[in-house]
């Protein structure tokens, strides 16, 4: 579904992501760990085509989608949230929802439909006529997703979704994933919440400054000494 | 409340709201009975259809433009050069302006889509005193300062009446023309874009709009229908030269009108012309030259200070709470 080849990103004389490497197969969840500033943002920013790589090379579907910008790629079935969130703060919730839904080809009328019905399974139906920066910060990071949804988006990014949220609606939004899944999407998520990544993604990578540095089960990544040095800081024998 | 919903009673307040509006507006020639008022009414027409157009890629798209004089000029000296030097009908002269000044936008916007915020506008205005260097210079076409006449020898068949108050029916039609436009492209998949990628463009991009041909198609509606305004003007005052047609002054004007009456909305800019171009009128008929400007200038910067998002938002809230205070709306 998604192939990430050799991408390295400098900026500046600063290499971001450097030669780093993985698959995401159709219909799994593959979760995209490492600490603040190792790259994974960056990187979904070459996969959804907003960061041009120095090197390498993203295939969406089996197809090079290099030379493609974001428009084209969402057409092709790429939808992403945005970490630090991009509302279209001046429009009602259900409008920003709209406009994804206007992208797959869908008229005016069937658009709104199709938005209504994202905002009702994600919870947001009562706040369809609120504009949307004034909604709080947890209901933004679920219009992120609403928006990336109604694109009809077969291949899901989602950054850091569940930052910020309380434990229930964590399990909420774990929930979500498991239905969606259940349709046949398939997710790169980045996540902080390592509980949450744990129960949601089979596959796990995780990169340090840039660098790949694991790949595994959770399990397996979370015993890797690389990671545990890295990321979690120390070993956890209780766990 | 019992009886009639809301919804019912507030659609039947706006019919005839716009009943009487449109009746008021048709009666204006009658209750106007001096020609300088008429006069006034028709160029507070022509400030509406260039605000109104200005606002299509401006509030819309986001693309704050201050070179939009260089369209309305495209518009005014076509249709004139067509007419003095080929016989064309103005009418005819007026597709052709707004097709070169949608074709000129277009070429703008392909130019001018990478440039955010303070870069786009310097690109806009630099653009803008090409146009009006050009309208200047070219002496051979365009006469440079000495500007060009259109002669009265038309008859509606040439976009020329005798009497003030077709144009002023004419002049209707121009600013329904670009309402029109405008009510259409916010209900339309296009303004769902535009205001998408107004918001923020990388947010836009990721969910599949194509940013580049939105911005560059609502540039070249915006510049065309510009022009045709350009063009209505020219043969209203059937005398044109670069400082009425492609000055700066314009381009800043266009703008200010928009902004004061609330840009992005369809009515605001219609509202911006209503308000602001009689108020310009009036100081200068009564107070002259510098102290007009002065008393304008604050006036306006008070406007923008008590309605920052234009004087039809102000309304609109002064409408619901008579709504609520009479029970129309709850």
């Amino acid at each position: 579904m998604l192939g990430i080849e050799h991408v390295t990103v400098d900026f500046d004389g600063l290499r971001a992501v450097d030669d780093v490497s993985f698959e995401v197969a159709e219909g799994q969840v593959v979760g995209l760990i490492g600490p603040n500033g190792a790259g994974k943002t960056t990187l979904f920013n070459v996969v959804s085509g907003l960061v041009i790589p120095t090197r390498g090379r993203v295939r969406l579907a089996g197809e090079d989608v290099a030379r493609l910008g974001p428009a084209e790629r969402s057409r092709r079935g790429l939808g992403r949230t945005f970490q630090v969130v991009k509302p279209f703060g001046g429009l009602s919730v259900l409008d920003n929802v709209v406009v994804g839904a206007l992208t797959r080809g869908q008229r005016v009328g069937e658009a709104r439909e199709t938005a209504a019905g994202i905002l009702t399974r994600l919870g947001l139906e009562r706040f369809a006529t609120t504009t949307a920066r004034s909604l709080p910060l947890a209901l933004r990071k679920r219009l992120e997703v609403a928006r990336a949804l109604s694109t009809g988006a077969r291949l899901l990014l989602l950054d850091e979704i569940m930052g910020g949220l309380n434990p229930t609606e964590v399990n909420e939004t774990l929930d979500l994933l498991e239905s969606l899944r259940a349709e046949g999407l398939t997710f790169l998520v980045i996540e902080h919440n390592m509980h949450a990544i744990m129960r949601v993604a089979e596959h796990v990578v995780v990169i340090n400054q840039g660098v790949r540095i694991a790949e595994g089960t959770p399990e397996e990544v979370t015993q890797h000494p690389e990671v545990v040095a890295a990321y979690l800081g120390e070993p956890h024998e209780s766990a | 409340m019992s009886g009639a919903t809301p919804s019912t009673a507030r659609r039947a307040v706006r019919a005839v709201g716009l009943v009487l509006l449109l009746a008021l507006l048709l009666a204006v020639p009658a209750l106007l009975d001096s020609a300088y008022w008429l006069d006034l009414a028709v160029m507070v027409l022509v400030w509406a259809a260039l605000a109104s157009a200005w606002n299509i890629s401006a509030g819309y798209a986001g693309g704050l433009s201050l070179g939009h004089a260089a369209f309305f000029g495209v518009g005014a000296y076509t249709a004139v050069l067509l007419f003095n030097e080929l016989g064309v009908s103005p009418w005819l002269g007026m597709l052709v302006g707004a097709v070169l000044a949608g074709l000129l936008g277009a070429l703008l916007g392909v130019i001018t889509f990478r440039l955010k915020g303070p870069f786009f506008v310097l690109a806009t205005l630099a653009f803008g005193f090409v146009v009006h260097i050009l309208a200047v210079n070219w002496r051979g076409l365009t006469r440079g300062a000495a500007g060009l006449t259109l002669p009265f020898d038309g008859g509606p068949q040439n976009m020329l009446f005798a009497d003030l108050s077709t144009y002023w029916y004419v002049g209707l039609g121009l600013v329904a023309l670009v309402l029109g436009v405008s009510l259409w492209i916010e209900r339309s998949r296009l303004g769902y874009y535009l205001v998408a990628l107004r918001e923020d463009e990388d947010a836009a991009r990721s969910l599949g709009v194509r940013v580049v041909g939105c911005k560059v198609i609502a540039a070249a509606i915006s510049a065309a229908l510009t022009a045709v305004a350009g063009t209505f003007y020219a043969t209203f005052i059937q005398y044109i030269d670069p400082a009425s047609t492609t000055q700066f002054e314009l381009s800043v004007q266009i703008a200010l009108v928009a902004i004061v009456g609330g840009m992005g909305t369809a009515l605001g800019p219609l509202l911006g012309a209503v308000i602001v171009i009689p108020l310009g009128e009036v100081l200068r008929a009564s107070l002259g030259g510098g102290p007009a400007l002065a008393v304008y200038g604050l006036l306006l910067v008070v406007i923008v200070l008590t309605a920052p998002n234009g004087l039809i938002a102000g309304l609109r809230r002064v409408g619901r709470r008579v709504g609520v205070a009479t029970g129309v709306v709850r």
